[in-house]
Order: C-alpha cells, then sequence, then structure tokens
C-alpha cells in the first residue's frame, strides 16, 4: 500500500484498527479495520451475523471492543458509553425506530438535550430548532405533531433529524431502507447525499445490494467476523458483492432442490390478519418447502405465528390433511402437527437457563409416558438420537443450554421441534446468527425434512435463502400476499419488485 | 446413574454446611450429638420443612408465595379449633378440614395469579393479609387445643424407635422429589421458571401448572399448621409470620434460583438445618431477638448472593442477550 499523504490524512474521519470482540461462542468481531473519509459514504454490507452490527455498535459506544482501537479525527477514543460516542460525534440512525410515539415530533428530536430557560424546559426554542432541522433535510413537518400518526418513512426522517441536532462528524444508516418504499428510498438519498456535501462520513448498512451500489463511493463487504474486501464501488457488481459476502459459490451452499413434489395437499390456510385486515389465504403440499419473503414488517411474522396459535384472528381457517382443525394456542398447534421455530431464539427459542435435556424434550413430555410417569429411558433415547442426528456440540445433555453457541442453540431448538413430529414446520428465521457451517446443515436439515414429506414453510429476510432451499416463493407486501414464484421464477429481481411495488397497483394488475 | 450423581451433586456443599456444624457444635457441647437432642431437633425443623419445601416448588415457577405464613398461621388455628375429644370421627375431621383450608387458600392465589396476569409478589402479600384477618377473626389469642392421641402421635416415635417427624419430612421429600423428577407436572414447574413464553409456546398449560403450584404450596403450608398445632398442643394465629422469610431462606440455601427454573428438593433438609442450627446457636450464644432478626435478614442476602446469575455465571452471557436483536 502506498504511504498515505498528509492531506489523504487530513481526511480519514473515523479509523478502526485491530478490533476484536467476542461473545460466548462466537467471535462477533475478528481483527478488523475500519476506515472512513470525510465526505465519503460508505457502505457495508454482510450477512446477518457477519459482524457489522457489532463493529457498529462499538463505534456507537453500546458495546466495548476487546482489543483495537477507535480514532476519530486522528484523537483516540475510549467509548464507555453510548453518550461518549454521541459527544465524540456519532450518530446512528437506528433500523428499528427508537422513537416514542406517545410524543411530538419535536419531543423526540430533542429527547434527553432539552433547552432549558432557568430551571424550566424551553418549549419555543425546542419547536424552533426542530422546524430549522426539519428544513434542512427538506422535511415540511409539524413539530407538534405526535409521532404515532405518522407514517413510517416520515418517522424516519423525525429520526435522522433526532441524530443531526447533535451535529455528528459521523452518521450511521443501519438498514434505514428496510421499510421504505422506493419513492422514500430516494428521497433518503437525497438527505444522505445532502449530508456527504457538508462534509460528514457516513457510514450505510443494507442487505438490499442495489441500493449500496447505487448510494456507496466505497464499500466494505464483512463475513464471519472479518472484513472481506474494501473497494471503491466501481470494482463490484452484485454478484462480486454476493459472492464476497457468502465467501463461497451459490450452488455449493444449497442442497439440491427435488424436481417433483408430490401433488397432495397437506396444508391450508385462510385468515384475515388484524393488524392489516385483508385476507390472505394460501395452501402447501406434502413435502414442499415454501418460501415467505417481501420487505422486513408487512406481516409475514403475523400471518406465521397465527398459523401456531399466536395472536389468533377471529376469521381463521386451517385445514391439515382435508380436515379442518382448531388452533387457538400453541397446545392445540403441537397436537395437530404444527412447529414453529421462533424468530428470536434467546427469548423465544431456548430456556438458556435449563438444560439440554429439559430444553429438547419441553414440547413432547406428555408424550413419553409409562404409567402416568416419565419414561426416563425413551426420553433419553430420543434425546441421544436427535442431538446426535443434528451434531449438538456438548459434554452431556445436562449441560446448561446457556453455555452453547448460537449455531448449537439455534440446533436445539430444531431438535425440540423436531421430537414433536410436526407435519407442517414453520421458520422464522432459521438461519439469524449462526455460522456459515450450521446454516448450510439446516438447509440440508430442510430438505431432508421435505424428503419426509413434512411442509416447511420459510420465512427469512436472506434473499439468497429464498432463491436457494425454497420450492416456491411467496412474497408479502403490507398484509396482501402479492406474487407467487415457482422454479425458475425465483428470482431476485422479481421477488424484490413484488416487495417494494405499490400494493394498490398490484391489486389493480391481479384484476 | 450417572444423571442421578450429577442431581445430587448439587446438594453436596450444603450438607459439608450442615456436616461442619454437627461437628463444631459437638465439640463445644456433646450432648448437642446425642439422639435425644437429635430427636428434638427432627421436631422443630419440620415445620420449616415443610414450609421450605411449598416456597421452593412456587419458586420453581418464577412465583414466590408471601401468604405462606398466613396459610400456616390459619390451619394452625383451624386444627386447634376443631372437636378435640378423641373419637374416630374428630380426627378424621382434625385430617381433612386443615389441608382444605390450605389447598382452598392456594388454589385462589393460584387462579388470580394464572388467569389475570398479576404478580405473585403482590397478590399472595394481599391474600396474606385477608387470611390473617379471618384467622384473628376465628381466634384472637392463642389458645385451643387438638386431640391427645394426635398431639402424642405427632411428636412420638413408630415403634419406639423411629422419630415420627423424620418419618413425615422424610416421605414428604420423597415425594416432592418424585414429582419434580418424574411427572409431567414437575417438569413443567421447571420450563416456566426457564422462560414462560418459551414453556407457552411448548405446548405447556401455564395456567393450569400455576394455579396447581400454588394450591400444593397452600396444601404443604397445612400440613405445616397441622404439625405446629400437633407438637404445640394448641394455636397461635401470629405463629406463621415468621415462615415468610424463613421459607424463603430455606429454598434459597438448598440451592434453588430465586427467579426460578433451577433448584430442586434434597436440599431442603440440609438448608432447614442450617437455618435452624443458626437460630439455635444465636440462643444458645444468648443473643438478643433483634439482633437475630438482623442474622436472619443476612444470611438470606448472603446465600442470594453466592447464588446469583451475576457471581455464578460469566456475566458475558447476561451481555449477549441483547446484541441478537
Amino acid at each position: 500500500m502506498a504511504v498515505a499523504t498528509s492531506t489523504e490524512k487530513k481526511n480519514i474521519s473515523l479509523k478502526m484498527e485491530g478490533i476484536v470482540k467476542s461473545f460466548p461462542g462466537t467471535l462477533a468481531v475478528d481483527n478488523v479495520d475500519f476506515i472512513c473519509k470525510k465526505g465519503e459514504i460508505h457502505g457495508l454490507v454482510g450477512e446477518n451475523g457477519a459482524g457489522k452490527s457489532t463493529l457498529m455498535k462499538i463505534l456507537g459506544g453500546i458495546h466495548r471492543q476487546e482489543r483495537g482501537k477507535v480514532s476519530i479525527n486522528d484523537k483516540e477514543q475510549h467509548f464507555r458509553n453510548y453518550s461518549e460516542a454521541r459527544e465524540a460525534g456519532v450518530g446512528i440512525v437506528y433500523q428499528e425506530l427508537s422513537l416514542l410515539p406517545d410524543l411530538s415530533v419535536a419531543e423526540n428530536i430533542f429527547m434527553g438535550i432539552w433547552a432549558k430557560k432557568g430551571k424550566f424546559i424551553d418549549w419555543d426554542e425546542i419547536k424552533t430548532k426542530s422546524k430549522e432541522i426539519l428544513n434542512e433535510i427538506n422535511i415540511n413537518l409539524d413539530p407538534e405533531e405526535l409521532v404515532e400518526t405518522l407514517p413510517v418513512a416520515l418517522r424516519q426522517m423525525v429520526e435522522i433529524a433526532k441524530v443531526l441536532t447533535q451535529n455528528p462528524e459521523i452518521i450511521i444508516f443501519d438498514e434505514p431502507t428496510a421499510a421504505l418504499s422506493k419513492d422514500e428510498v430516494t428521497r433518503l438519498f437525497r438527505i444522505i447525499k445532502k449530508l456527504k456535501e457538508t462534509n460528514k462520513t457516513i457510514i450505510f448498512i443494507s442487505h438490499r445490494l442495489t441500493e449500496v451500489l447505487d448510494i456507496s463511493d466505497i464499500i466494505t463487504v464483512m463475513k464471519d467476523g472479518k472484513v472481506v474486501v474494501t473497494q471503491r464501488k466501481e470494482y463490484f457488481t452484485e454478484d462480486k458483492l454476493i459472492s464476497a459476502m457468502v465467501g463461497r459459490e451459490f450452488s455449493k451452499i444449497f442442497p439440491r432442490k427435488t424436481n417433483q413434489i408430490a401433488q397432495e395437499k397437506l396444508f391450508s390456510f385462510d385468515t384475515v390478519l388484524d393488524k392489516f385486515q385483508k385476507r390472505v389465504a394460501f395452501s402447501l403440499f406434502k413435502g414442499e418447502v415454501l418460501g415467505i419473503g417481501g420487505l422486513q414488517g408487512q406481516g409475514q411474522i403475523e400471518l406465521l405465528q397465527s398459523i401456531f396459535g399466536l395472536g389468533e384472528s377471529a376469521s381463521q381457517k386451517i385445514m391439515i390433511s382435508g380436515e379442518e382443525i382448531r388452533v387457538k394456542n400453541p397446545s392445540q398447534a403441537i397436537q395437530s402437527g404444527i412447529s414453529l421455530i421462533p424468530e428470536d431464539r434467546n427469548s423465544e427459542g431456548v430456556f438458556l437457563i435449563l438444560s439440554i435435556l429439559q430444553n429438547v424434550t419441553a414440547a413432547t413430555i406428555d408424550r413419553r409416558k409409562k404409567v402416568g410417569l416419565i419414561d426416563k429411558q425413551k426420553e433419553k433415547e430420543e434425546v441421544n438420537e436427535i442431538t446426535s442426528k443434528l451434531t449438538i456440540k456438548m459434554t452431556s445433555y445436562h449441560q446448561i443450554a446457556q453455555s452453547l453457541s448460537g449455531g448449537n442453540l439455534q440446533k436445539l431448538v430444531l431438535a425440540k421441534w423436531l421430537l414433536s413430529n410436526p407435519k407442517v414446520i414453520v421458520m422464522l428465521e432459521p438461519t439469524k446468527g449462526v455460522d456459515v457451517g450450521t446454516k448450510q446443515q439446516i438447509y440440508t436439515l430442510i430438505r431432508e425434512l421435505a424428503k419426509e414429506e413434512v411442509a416447511v414453510i420459510v420465512y427469512t429476510s436472506e434473499m439468497i435463502e429464498l432463491i436457494g432451499i425454497c420450492d416456491r416463493v411467496l412474497v408479502m407486501n403490507q398484509g396482501f400476499l402479492t406474487a407467487n414464484f415457482q422454479g425458475k421464477d425465483i428470482t431476485e429481481e422479481k421477488i424484490m419488485k413484488a416487495s417494494v411495488s405499490n400494493v394498490d397497483i398490484l391489486a389493480k394488475e391481479k384484476r | 446413574m450417572k444423571e442421578k450423581q450429577q442431581n445430587f451433586r448439587l446438594y453436596i456443599p450444603i450438607y459439608l454446611v450442615v456436616a461442619t456444624i454437627y461437628i463444631i457444635a459437638g465439640f463445644i457441647e456433646p450432648t448437642f450429638l446425642s439422639w435425644n437432642n437429635n430427636v428434638n431437633l427432627f421436631t422443630r425443623i419440620t415445620p420449616l420443612i415443610l414450609a421450605g419445601m411449598a416456597q421452593t416448588f412456587v419458586i420453581l415457577t418464577g412465583g414466590i408465595d408471601l401468604s405462606i405464613g398466613a396459610i400456616i398461621g390459619l390451619t394452625n388455628v383451624v386444627a386447634a379449633s376443631l372437636p378435640y375429644i378423641n373419637t374416630p370421627l374428630n380426627i378424621i375431621l382434625w385430617l381433612f378440614i386443615p389441608p382444605l383450608f390450605g389447598l382452598g387458600a392456594g388454589l385462589i392465589n393460584g387462579v388470580i395469579i394464572a388467569k389475570k396476569g398479576l404478580p405473585p409478589l403482590i397478590v399472595t402479600l394481599a391474600t396474606s393479609a385477608i387470611l390473617l384477618g379471618i384467622t384473628l377473626f376465628i381466634m384472637p389469642i392463642p389458645g385451643g387445643t387438638v386431640s391427645l392421641s394426635i398431639a402424642l402421635l405427632l411428636t412420638g416415635k413408630l415403634f419406639n424407635i423411629i422419630p415420627v417427624p423424620l418419618l413425615i419430612f422424610s416421605f414428604v421429600i420423597f415425594i416432592g422429589h418424585f414429582v419434580l423428577r418424574k411427572t409431567e407436572f414437575g417438569r413443567s414447574l421447571y420450563a416456566l421458571g426457564g422462560n414462560e413464553t418459551i414453556a407457552y409456546e411448548s405446548g405447556i398449560s401455564c395456567t393450569k401448572v400455576k394455579i396447581l403450584v400454588y394450591g400444593i404450596s397452600g396444601l404443604l403450608g397445612s400440613f405445616a399448621g397441622m404439625f405446629i398445632s400437633g407438637w404445640m398442643f394448641s394455636a397461635d394465629p401470629l405463629i406463621g409470620e415468621a415462615y415468610v422469610l424463613n421459607s424463603i431462606a430455606v429454598a434459597v440455601i438448598s440451592g434453588t434460583r430465586l427467579s426460578g427454573g433451577k433448584g430442586g428438593v434434597v436440599g431442603i433438609i440440609g438448608g432447614a438445618y442450617i437455618f435452624y442450627l443458626l437460630n439455635n446457636i444465636l440462643n444458645l450464644l444468648g443473643i438478643i431477638s433483634f439482633y437475630q432478626y438482623i442474622a436472619k435478614g443476612l444470611v438470606l442476602i448472603i446465600a442470594l448472593v453466592i447464588s446469583s446469575p451475576i457471581t455464578s455465571f460469566n456475566w458475558r452471557n447476561y451481555l449477549s442477550r441483547d446484541i441478537q436483536r
């Protein structure tokens, strides 16, 4: 590498060197160097669990690195908390909105940094200042309006305004476009470009690769806690980005799809989701792997949870093997042969303080009985069989789940639900935060289940998984199922188009 | 076999402490080791073991039963208010009426907590006030009595050899252990205490389990109340008060995690011994009662600190939870 000239050095606003951060069982960030310049938009991409978020949380003062140093404008920083990072000029626009819906726009923008007149809060000052900041990013919004009443896109703008009040040097956008439509994205990009012109440093994190390629000047790809490549955007194409992110070729990660699916209908579901008040219906064949795609928060989770008896709506109708069943709670769902791998493994999947045995048997305690008592012998056999099948690494099944790594925890959840012999298994983000090896294992498992004539429904926010493992993909958009792709039609472009298009137009086209 | 070893290994430290106390006490006062003294001890710790076990079951689910003291007080008073002439009918009444009170009070706790989703701490605090009111209505000052044969039986010896209290608490602990290890209900307690959301989503009927566990707590509380009535040969409406803190302390000392999901009943006898002997030693040393209160409180806090997640687990595990979100 050439020696940096002094002007180049001056331009460097952020320097993270040799950053290391680990969590139990995983090395989240492994010796990462990350350098940003003033007036530059730096795209940061990688799969879930690649370490992007952890790296940004270190920069934002939420985590502390174990090794390595962070310097801003050539000054070494040791953030002990979020507010120290903020004072040093780091602002983060979060993906999940951090606004308080019951408060006004102005109150949210100035939350915690109230302007004061004597001992009291100076509301007039706060309102005028909020207005100024909103004008700066070309948003025409009444500061007194309640956040609750605003659409998601405008809330995002309020979020940005909130970050701008601190006049940050470095602004991190963490998946800002996840919930936005195309027009809204364009508007957001205009704001980001404007910020760039004021010589700020921008870090842009997104899963939407086309957008990253569109807006970034320079792109860093992370994988398994390491930086794979940092290059100017001209170097990349979308394919190049994907293969850098995944680290190997597409066809090698995913098991082969079966060519024929039994034409026997196993499961059908018909409901009206409370949140969207729209009718949704679909059905599955035996041994079919159905993917549910779309942007995040379009009702996919609500839809799939309601199959399992969580948040049931009055009008739902479920049929399994031609028989109508009632699912009012998870217990009934399990008895009817439906299983659900939850999205958040730590709060809904694994009993962290319980043993492996207690975890694996939790959904089937009532199924191994001899004269009314638990048949310990049978229990042991079943646990041994399933844990070795899924190659869960453990010292004994009395080991406490907490000490396992993310991948093994996910296998634990899978083991629990496989023991319940499901006919239909719903998986929400089955590979979230697990290593590539485990991912591959989960994909193979899904295929095996399909071979055993189980119907599998997968919700994943990773496009390549939808394409790689699903026989059929439904796209959900604002509570509607807007598309149904099969075979060769399952492509990133088509899914993306169905995900971001205006629902009303699609509805019209259908008619 | 291996599993059993694993289970019992947890309790070794508790019984080591008990053994140490015995050895030290034996050196200071050799009569402490005498059979008579020990028979006496069995009687004294039986209600503590019963109350500790009630509390352990509830704590395993992540709840707490502050009304255990009031239930002991109520059933103690009820047991001593029943007709006490030695007839078979009277003995049957004595055997069945107090447990009905205990079970009923416990089930009411359970229904309010489970059906309304209210915090057990407040619900049982409230019901304990109500129960105390009822108790004082039935018997405002200590009094009452029980049938002589019951009193003699409860503190006597079977075949003139085996002390009945020893039989009672061994039997109850055995049943408790059996329920926790071998039944669906027992397993469900741990799941509920481990994480209620996951337990629910694993098809466990959390409502039923909760109602039942408070019912069992009330039932065990009534056994303690009945035992005390036989032992004291009378009743005291305020006798239960001390058992609130004492039962929690015994549960925690015997290795049950205060937030649920971990623990068992095998350590309870040891826990009760440690707690009782500590009291006893303080008494023997002639320490005034208000210092004893302070000491009890300190013991509970120390037990909590030793068994708390922060000291026994890697703190990083806790931090890593919010990262995955």
